[in-house]
């Protein structure tokens, strides 16, 4: 598949950042789970932390496609480096964007557009948390386990349930000087342990309405990495995105576009695990001859490839979809269906191809491994993915 | 499935299953942040005779059935296999003891290993010696009445923990394979040390270091069997090993498979017919596994003759489903399922090592594709003729 100029060039200047850069200290902070704040402050620079901004807020303005080519090539190398960024403009720009009033939109985008802020986000619309409306406020008691860039510490979107007799929920932009919002680390995450996957805890904390990204009751069901925990947090109205319990129709648009950068994620982790390999192969020998000779491996190889090269059309038909104007909400979950299991499979059989050896920390591809499987279920699980397909094949 | 286990083989396994919960449970967490290995827990399995199971009876065991050590090493590894692991490595170094050592080795060793009083591992792989097993390089070179080997094994499973290891080490290089001999070596005869320690992605209570022999002077009698057969007695040893690694593989889809179902039935998942599909497929690969696995023990058991392919078998299907299993669990709980107190991470990081140690399994699929050319071969020479 043929870009076009701008993208080609992003594409080999984001490939060149990623082997020069962020390959030199990927291995450690997956190991201290340390964020790659300088990654980000290098890639803000760039203008990828505004990707999806527009121009008169600072932002690059990208379409889709060189959005997702950018998340692509970080992520062969550190697709932690890539989920924040995709989670900070798909997740956190885009619903402020789309949803959010001019006063929101002038509080937070020029600010994540340079990166000084970088947003999470919280899908709390099917869990444990409560939210009480008192007067202007919305407070807010309970807990959410899996929160994306939760450890960023820049402000969250959230989805919250505000309508409890008809399951509605809320968008909200959640400041982190609220009073009563924790954050706290969360290790214990099999893969992407550099995303700053953590735990936020609320107590008495207040959100108000202006917080409310478009309408009350617009939300659905999310992902998320972390945990967010709600203690009697009080939300104030000016929190709220668009009206009340708009959530459901927020969060599907926020999820669709999550799909495409989440696929590009994928993309980048089986291409990286499978060069990876290939170059191993290259060098070990077995039996007197180096074991890409063997049939045993070619085949995986040409399995992983084909796989990748699907997943790739499928990724950048569901990017091209959604610049056209065009519905594209089939495609995404294409798209991070089979981009989701390609990259567990490709990973597995790229250790495979290493042996013993890829078992080991001394080699990078067992963080592959590990970060497919985060990246299989975010947005929604395979399981989700199809259903979404059948819904919109069948109509 | 009833597999209809004897009286002996129920006691075994409820004396496995008690372990597992009542001591391998709760420490099977620690162990792994820590990369530690329980040497308190398998000196008490050796008190209760967990040992024996894999040292014929004259020597003070129970009778080296690989039955016995598939029950016992599933229903541990249900619970976590980076401990049925640091268990079961005792068996693969005993094995070639007890079929290829002399009388006086085994009266030796053999009751010693039987009560757990001394650990056993067993140190083939090296660095360039991987798939290709015969093209080590570490030596011993006869000298009186010794023989003095130099060289350093890679990835031993209990290395530093063990009392004795059966060592493979080239006698005559000129001869390839053949020039492979397999030595009993003590961890205190001179001039061994352990290298650096794996770093591993899981399995992490098995310690895992290299085995540094320099200059190490090992006795004459501590040679097992002949010159130039250690190498074959490797080959014999590991067709008797398999169905063992895919006990451990199949410990870990059971595990993986009960605790995903509990999650997804107190989470009211069960009800969507993706998810029941999912499932139905699960519980029946595993039953399959498990169906495969006790049908080789038993024919190993039995002292059939050829054994590789059935034995590579075991432990290829069982060890490639537990991945799966692990990996739809995951995907099935969603987020959830990728963090630790669910458990599944765990099970997969373990689950992966199945597919890799005591052959890779694209080294099983050699084994047993051989096997197959080797015996349409045969076939159509009898039509033929």
């Amino acid at each position: 598949m043929k870009l076009n100029q701008e993208c080609t060039l992003l594409q080999n200047e984001l490939r060149k950042f990623a082997q020069q850069v962020i390959l030199e200290k990927v291995d450690e902070l997956d190991e201290t789970c340390s964020l790659p704040f300088d990654n980000i402050k290098q890639l803000a620079e760039m203008g990828i932390l505004g990707a999806i901004i527009p121009e008169d807020m600072g932002g690059a303005a990208l379409d889709t496609m060189s959005s997702v080519v950018s998340l692509e090539e970080i992520s062969k190398v550190c697709a932690s480096t890539a989920l924040i960024i995709a989670v900070h403009n798909a997740f956190f720009a885009y619903p402020i964007l789309k949803f959010g009033n001019e006063e929101m939109k002038k509080k937070y985008l020029p600010k994540a557009a340079l990166g000084e802020i970088v947003g999470g986000f919280a899908d709390c619309s099917t869990n444990e948390v409560k939210v009480k409306k008192q007067g202007n406020d919305f407070i807010l008691n309970g807990t959410n386990p899996f929160v994306l860039n939760a450890q960023a510490n820049g402000p969250i979107v959230a989805f919250l349930p505000t309508s409890q007799e008809n399951e509605g929920f809320s968008a909200f932009v959640l400041d982190n000087d609220i009073p009563g919002i924790k954050r706290k680390g969360n290790a214990n995450i099999i893969g992407l342990k550099s995303a700053g996957i953590g735990e936020l805890v609320f107590e008495n904390c207040a959100v108000s309405q202006n917080a409310l990204i478009s309408a009350e009751n617009q939300g659905e069901v999310i992902l998320a990495d972390g945990e967010l925990v709600f203690e009697n947090c009080a939300v104030s109205q000016n929190a709220l995105i668009s009206a009340e319990n708009q959530g459901e129709a927020i969060l599907a648009e926020v999820q669709n576009l999550g799909r495409i950068f989440v696929s590009g994620i994928a993309l980048g982790i089986a291409q990286g695990a499978i060069d990876n390999a290939i170059k191993y192969a290259k060098e070990r020998v077995q039996f007197e001859q180096a074991i890409i000779n063997f049939g045993m491996v070619r085949e995986k190889i040409a399995d992983a490839i084909t796989r990748i090269e699907a997943t790739r059309l499928l990724t950048y038909d569901a990017a091209m979809k959604r610049d056209a104007n065009e519905n594209f909400s089939q495609a995404a979950s294409m798209a991070k269906y089979y981009a989701g299991q390609s990259a567990v499979e490709i990973t597995t059989q790229s250790i495979q191809i290493y042996g013993g050896y890829g078992y080991m920390k001394d080699y990078p591809v067992e963080r592959y491994f590990r970060d497919a499987q985060v990246i299989n279920v975010l947005c929604s699980t395979p399981v989700d993915e199809k259903e979404n397909i059948a819904k919109e094949t069948i109509g | 499935m009833e597999y209809f286990f004897n009286e002996k083989e129920k006691q075994l396994w409820q004396k496995a299953h008690d372990i597992a919960e009542n001591m391998v449970r709760p420490i099977r967490d620690e162990l792994d942040e820590k990369a530690e290995f329980p040497l308190e827990l398998i000196k008490e399995m050796g008190n209760q005779g967990m040992f024996k199971i894999i040292i014929p009876e004259e020597y003070g065991g129970t009778g080296a059935k690989i039955m016995d050590m598939c029950i016992a090493v599933e229903e541990i590894s249900r619970v976590c296999a980076g401990i049925a692991t640091a268990y079961s490595v005792g068996a693969l170094g005993s094995g070639p003891i007890v079929y290829y050592a002399s009388d006086e080795q085994k009266k030796k060793y053999l009751p010693k290993i039987a009560t757990g009083e001394q650990l056993c591992a067993f140190a083939l792989t090296e660095a360039q010696a991987g798939s290709d097993a015969a093209n080590i390089q570490t030596t011993a070179r006869k000298d009186g009445d010794y023989y003095i080997l130099n060289g350093v094994k890679q990835f031993i499973s209990n290395a530093s923990v063990s009392d004795v290891y059966t060592v493979l080490a080239s006698t005559d290089k000129t001869r390839g394979a053949r020039g492979i001999s397999a030595f009993i070596v003590e961890n205190n005869f001179p001039g061994i040390s352990f290298g650096k320690e794996e770093h591993k992605l899981g399995i992490r209570a098995s310690v895992t270091s290299e085995l540094v022999f320099e200059d190490c002077r090992v006795p004459k009698e501590n040679l097992m069997g002949k010159e130039g057969f250690g190498f074959i007695y490797t080959m014999r040893n590991f067709d008797r090993a398999r169905p063992g690694v895919g006990a451990i593989a199949l410990g870990i889809a059971q595990g993986a498979y009960e605790d995903a179902v509990d999650f997804l039935y107190k989470h009211d998942l069960l009800g969507n017919q993706y998810v029941q599909s999912k499932i139905a497929d699960i519980a029946t690969e595993i039953e399959a596994a498990r169906a495969l696995i006790y049908a080789s023990a038993r024919m190993i058991d039995s002292n059939a003759k050829g054994i590789s392919k059935v034995s590579s078998f075991s432990k290829l299907y069982p060890s490639d489903i537990a991945v799966k299993v692990c990996t739809e669990a995951i995907g099935l709980m969603g987020p959830y399922g990728t963090l630790k107190e669910h458990y599944l991470e765990k099970r997969l990081r373990d689950a992966k090592i199945t597919q890799i140690y005591e052959g890779t399994n694209e080294i099983q699929r050699v084994v047993i594709a051989l096997e197959i050319i080797r015996e349409t071969g045969i076939k159509h020479q009898e039509e033929q003729s």
